[in-house]
């Protein structure tokens, strides 16, 4: 499918997504903010979408973030097991909201087809051209999120 | 409410598997155990000879081998073909999820998983 994203509706389905995962997952607070901000992050997780159209989802938080969403899931996990387990929650949680988003902007039952959620580390550029940018606030902790249309040469 | 003795959850996400074990207790259902594989590989070895698993909870998109090829391959085998299965996954793609409940899956949960959404997806009352 060649399509191009709507930035608009997609900035708004994908502030809802978030809103959704990090209240159902990990039930914490996230609102959108009027105007977007840029944090200086400690955790980039993304995902790239093959279908229905190419495109990647980052999301990007702090530690203290990061801290709260893991104690929220695993509150009587021993501290270093916590560490380890909540770098995995916050690929999962992107997973869940790229599904959510996807579903959301394209439709139920349309074809969808994700990459494995990774985390992106100093040097990886941002791929694609950015189609949305939304920031958002977790109960006084920034969240942004990043989409981008991403054109893949194989 | 049914019991089950040993329930089988695949999915190579560690939180995902977690929240899925809670999901299953806090709706009701009496479990003997929980055993985890991270993906269709793992879990078809488990399930070789007598492992007393009579529930299953599989993600479709793992590493290594995913959730429908997981699924085709169990239900060909007779030791493994009655065990129910219901699937977990992020994404509700029609006709992922058509294929699947060809193979006869009993059930389909989009994340994030519920207690309330394993209840339907089990047959319970809410």
């Amino acid at each position: 499918m060649n399509q191009n994203l709507d930035a608009e509706r997609a900035a708004l389905l994908l502030a809802k997504a978030v809103s959704s995962v990090f209240a159902e997952v990990a039930f914490i607070d996230v609102e959108p903010l009027p105007v977007a901000q840029s944090i200086r992050e400690d955790h980039c997780a993304a995902i790239d979408v093959l279908l229905p159209l190419s495109c990647r989802i980052e999301l990007r938080i702090r530690q203290a973030l990061l801290d709260r969403i893991a104690e929220s899931l695993f509150p009587d996990m021993e501290e270093q097991e916590k560490k380890r387990t909540a770098a995995d929650s916050l690929l999962e949680m992107l997973n869940i909201l790229a599904g959510i988003f996807l579903s959301s902007y394209f439709g139920q039952g349309t074809e969808i087809q994700l990459e494995l959620p990774r985390y992106l580390y100093f040097g990886e550029q941002t791929a694609g051209q950015p189609v949305a940018a939304i920031s958002m606030d977790a109960e006084g902790e920034p969240v942004s999120v990043l989409l981008t249309s991403v054109r893949y040469r194989y | 409410m049914p019991q089950y003795r040993s329930v089988l959850i695949v999915d190579d996400s560690p939180t995902s598997r977690m929240i899925i074990q809670r999901c299953i207790e806090m709706s009701g259902f009496e479990v003997g155990s929980f055993v985890f594989a991270e993906n269709g590989i793992d879990a078809l070895a488990l399930l070789d000879g007598d492992s007393g698993i009579d529930l299953i909870f599989s993600d479709i998109n793992m590493p290594k081998m995913d959730g429908q090829t997981f699924v085709r391959l169990l239900k060909n085998r007779a030791s493994t073909a009655a065990i129910p299965v219901v699937i977990t996954s992020s994404i509700a793609d029609g006709s992922i999820e058509s294929e699947l409940n060809r193979l006869g899956i009993s059930a389909f949960i989009k994340k994030p998983v519920s207690p309330e959404k394993v209840l339907r997806a089990l047959g319970g009352k809410e």
